[in-house]
Formats: structure tokens, C-alpha cells, sequence
């Protein structure tokens, strides 16, 4: 098992992890044709981690040492965030036939980019 | 960490350019990551370590495979930032692709390279980070160069933009060139005004090609009258990527500026002053079309209520960091400050 130091400073890439999870089981069970209800979840879930990111403090290096959480993964993730956030806010009324009929694919995609992206902020090795 | 990125280039599959466009994306962004890992497996065989501080610990000695490979490595993330010579995939792909995808890959994948950039290649370095600083004012200037003279003679926004986006990753580059904690903290400032700036201008042009089917200059034509708030929001970006007081990108300038003449680098802060004042000229030549010349027609620019709500969060990002960028300046130096 983690310890409480580990899921301290995996705290914003855990939840992004979990905004994932709910993005892909919104996909499998919306039915509808217009999925862009999906991208109302991904903004809102990475609303709420931007504003969480301001709660995150520098945790000690997780992983033996090759993940840090310091003061500049922290900024960048919450700048990484908040461009995800407008990105995503900005999608939402997009009308096009194929993004409605694929807004859940849309949708994970991006959040499996910020996941790894956010990711890349950290590593010490 | 790519891949998604290529599958949403070419999201919009029907389309031709899109799926051109991806695969170009994909070919280039292969190549570099194998340039990347071909460099890091060159840091690794001389070090005998992935540790990012015993590779920073390392590279006091003269060490030619250790050399070779950081600055093979440096041209895999070059690739990734999208810096002069490594920039081609850029245009088409942001041409293609849908535009809020768009405005978010112009700015989050460029702010990750610049990050790995600092972890690798100055965190931990101290003094001996100088040695990078010709490498990275030699491609801060190509990149500036090349990035505003390519905007140039650019008809189409999206690839105007593009084009600019290579300009600014060149004035971010004088930033790293400073090997500074100020230059590191005035990076991370430089991007935040950029994510509000750029993403902000890909937004406005997504209402406009959305209201008149097409992405070219000449879409903009009479905005002001048209739509005379959407118009204020997109002189506002251009403003603050143009680096004109006082919106943010002034101050992001500035600052660049200013940690590379604290490092001895006055050279390239000219020639970065004398390519903003190119760089002026194309964002202006937009900025003529919504204000001077007449509308083709005069409806109003319909957009939807969740864009303008980005449109307006980018708007207050400029013009609150453009009145007081202090608090933002002040944390970029604290979260800088411990790499060096």
C-alpha cells in the first residue's frame, strides 16, 4: 500500500486518474447521439482539480525519488489546469457532427494527454 | 504521452488535411522521440545513472559521450517545444486540427518541454548550467528569427498564429538561454501570459470560422462593427502577443529581456526587441482588418455562451497580469528558485 507521503504528492495526478475513469464510464453508458454532455463532466472534474492544485504543497520525492512535487511542478500543473480547463471550456458548444457523435473520445483523449503530460512536470530521473 | 495528441490531430477524419496533417505530426513526433531516447541512452552509457542530479553532478568533467548526448537529447526536445529548425509540423497540424484542440496544444505540450527542459539540463546544475547558455541563444535566435519572418506573409490566422507560437517558444528559449533562476521564473511567467494570450486568439478564431466558414485574415474583416466586444478581446491578444503595455505579454517580455541582460546576453535581447517590432506588423495587419476596413456583411458573430466564457477568462488573464503582474512574478521566482 502507498503511504499517506506517496498520495500526497500523486494527489493531482490521482485525480486526474480518476476524472479519466468517470469520462470512460460516462462514454459507455450515455446512449444519446449528442455525447457533449461528457465534456460538461471532463470541465467540471478539471475545474475542481485547478482549484485543488492550490491546496497541493511540495511533498517529499515519491518513488525513490524519481517523482518530485516541488514548487515548479506545482506551478506548471496549476497553469497546465487552468489551460486544460479554458481548452475544454471552449469545446464544449462545439457543434461539429463528428465531435457531438465522439465527444467522450474527444474528451479522454485530452485528459489522457494532461494525465501524461502532468506526469512529465515531475520526474527527477 | 504523444500519441493521444496525434489521434486528436486528426480527429476530424473526414477531412483530408486532417488526417495529412496528423500523420506529419506523428512522423516528425516519432522521429524526435527516438532522437530523444538515442540521446538519453548516450546520458545513461556515460553516466551509468538516470538520476537527473548524478547527470547533473556529472557533467563538470570534460565528457564527450555525455556531451553528445545531452545535445542529442536537446534536439528531441526542441522538437517537442517546436524550435527553429524543428518546427515544421506545427503549421499544418494547427491548420487542421479543430481549434480549441488547437489552442490548448499550443500551449500545454510546449510548457511540458520546457519543464523537462529545466529538470534536465539546469536543475541541479549551478554554475555549470552556462554551458548551454550559446546552445540555447543560438536557437532563441533562429527561432525568433525564423518564427516572425514566417508569419510574415501568412493569409490564414491559424497559421499565422502558428507561425508567431514559433517566434514566442524563441523568446521563451532567451529566458532558458539566461541559465538563471530569473530566467527559469521569467519562463513560467512567460508561458502563463502565453496560455492567455495565444489560447485567448485561437478562440476568436474559432467564433470567426465558425460565423464565416473560413480561417483567413480576411474574415476579420470589420469585426469592430460587427461584433465590437469580440473584436476588443482579439486587439487585446494581439496586443499582449505583440508585447505592447500594458497587457501581459509586455511584462512577459520584459522580463525575458531583462534576465538575459542580466546574464550578459545584450545581443540577443536586440535582436528580440527588433523582432517584436516585426512581429508587430502581422499582428497589426489583423488588427487593420476588424478596425479599418468595412464589414462584408453586417451580422454579428454568433458564439456560444462556454466559448465566450473562455474568450473572457483569457481576456482577464491579459489584462489583470498586464495591470498587476507582481503576485505572478513574485511566485514564478519562488517556484524557480530551488534549481538552481
Amino acid at each position: 500500500m502507498p503511504g499517506p507521503d506517496v498520495v500526497r504528492a500523486f494527489a493531482l495526478e490521482i485525480g486526474l486518474g480518476a476524472l479519466l475513469v468517470l469520462v470512460f464510464v460516462a462514454n459507455l453508458c450515455i446512449r444519446s447521439v449528442d455525447r457533449r454532455v461528457i465534456g460538461w463532466i471532463a470541465s467540471w472534474g478539471v475545474l475542481v482539480l485547478a482549484v485543488t492544485s492550490f491546496l497541493v504543497m511540495p511533498a517529499p520525492p515519491a518513488l525513490s525519488g524519481m517523482f518530485v512535487q516541488d514548487g515548479l511542478a506545482i506551478f506548471a500543473k496549476r497553469l497546465f489546469l487552468a489551460a486544460t480547463f479554458i481548452g475544454l471550456l471552449a469545446a464544449l458548444g462545439n457543434a461539429h457532427p463528428a465531435f457531438v457523435r465522439r465527444a467522450g473520445e474527444y474528451h479522454l483523449l485530452i485528459l489522457v494527454s494532461a494525465r501524461d503530460l502532468i506526469l512529465l512536470l515531475s520526474p527527477s530521473s | 504521452m504523444s500519441i493521444p495528441l496525434y489521434v486528436l490531430s486528426g480527429f476530424l477524419k473526414r477531412q483530408e488535411e486532417a488526417v495529412e496533417a496528423a500523420l506529419k505530426f506523428f512522423l516528425v513526433g516519432s522521429v524526435s522521440s527516438a532522437v530523444l531516447v538515442y540521446g538519453l541512452s548516450f546520458v545513461y552509457g556515460a553516466v551509468r545513472s538516470t538520476d537527473l542530479a548524478t547527470v547533473a553532478q556529472a557533467s563538470t568533467g570534460i565528457q564527450p559521450f555525455l556531451t553528445l548526448g545531452l545535445l542529442t537529447a536537446f534536439a528531441g526536445f526542441a522538437f517537442k517545444i517546436a524550435a527553429f529548425p524543428f518546427h515544421m509540423w506545427v503549421p499544418d497540424t494547427y491548420e487542421a486540427a479543430s481549434t480549441p484542440f488547437v489552442a490548448w496544444l499550443s500551449v500545454t505540450p510546449k510548457a511540458a518541454g520546457f519543464v523537462a527542459l529545466f529538470r534536465v539540463y539546469l536543475e541541479g546544475a549551478g554554475d555549470r548550467a552556462a554551458m548551454w547558455m550559446p546552445l540555447a541563444a543560438g536557437l532563441a535566435t533562429l527561432t525568433i528569427v525564423a518564427g516572425n519572418l514566417m508569419a510574415l506573409p501568412q493569409q490564414n490566422t491559424k497559421r499565422l498564429l502558428a507561425y508567431s507560437g514559433i517566434a514566442h517558444i524563441g523568446y521563451m528559449l532567451v529566458g532558458f538561454a539566461a541559465t538563471s533562476a530569473s530566467g527559469v521564473a521569467m519562463v513560467l511567467f512567460y508561458l502563463v501570459t502565453y496560455v492567455f494570450g495565444n489560447m485567448g486568439a485561437f478562440l476568436v478564431v474559432e467564433a470567426v470560422a465558425r460565423s464565416e466558414g473560413s480561417e483567413a485574415t480576411a474574415a476579420f474583416r470589420g469585426l469592430a462593427q460587427r461584433s465590437p466586444l469580440l473584436a476588443l478581446a482579439m486587439l487585446l491578444f494581439l496586443l499582449s502577443l505583440g508585447g505592447i503595455p500594458f497587457v501581459a505579454g509586455f511584462w512577459a517580455k520584459l522580463y525575458v529581456f531583462w534576465a538575459a541582460a542580466s546574464a550578459g546576453l545584450y545581443w540577443l535581447v536586440l535582436v528580440g526587441a527588433v523582432l517584436s517590432v516585426v512581429a508587430l506588423f502581422y499582428y497589426l495587419v489583423v488588427a487593420k482588418r476588424m478596425y479599418i476596413e468595412p464589414p462584408e456583411r453586417p451580422e454579428r458573430v454568433r458564439l456560444s455562451t462556454t466559448l465566450a466564457l473562455a474568450v473572457l477568462l483569457c481576456v482577464a488573464g491579459v489584462v489583470v497580469l498586464g495591470v498587476y503582474p507582481t503576485p505572478l512574478v513574485m511566485a514564478a521566482l519562488r517556484a524557480a528558485a530551488p534549481l538552481f
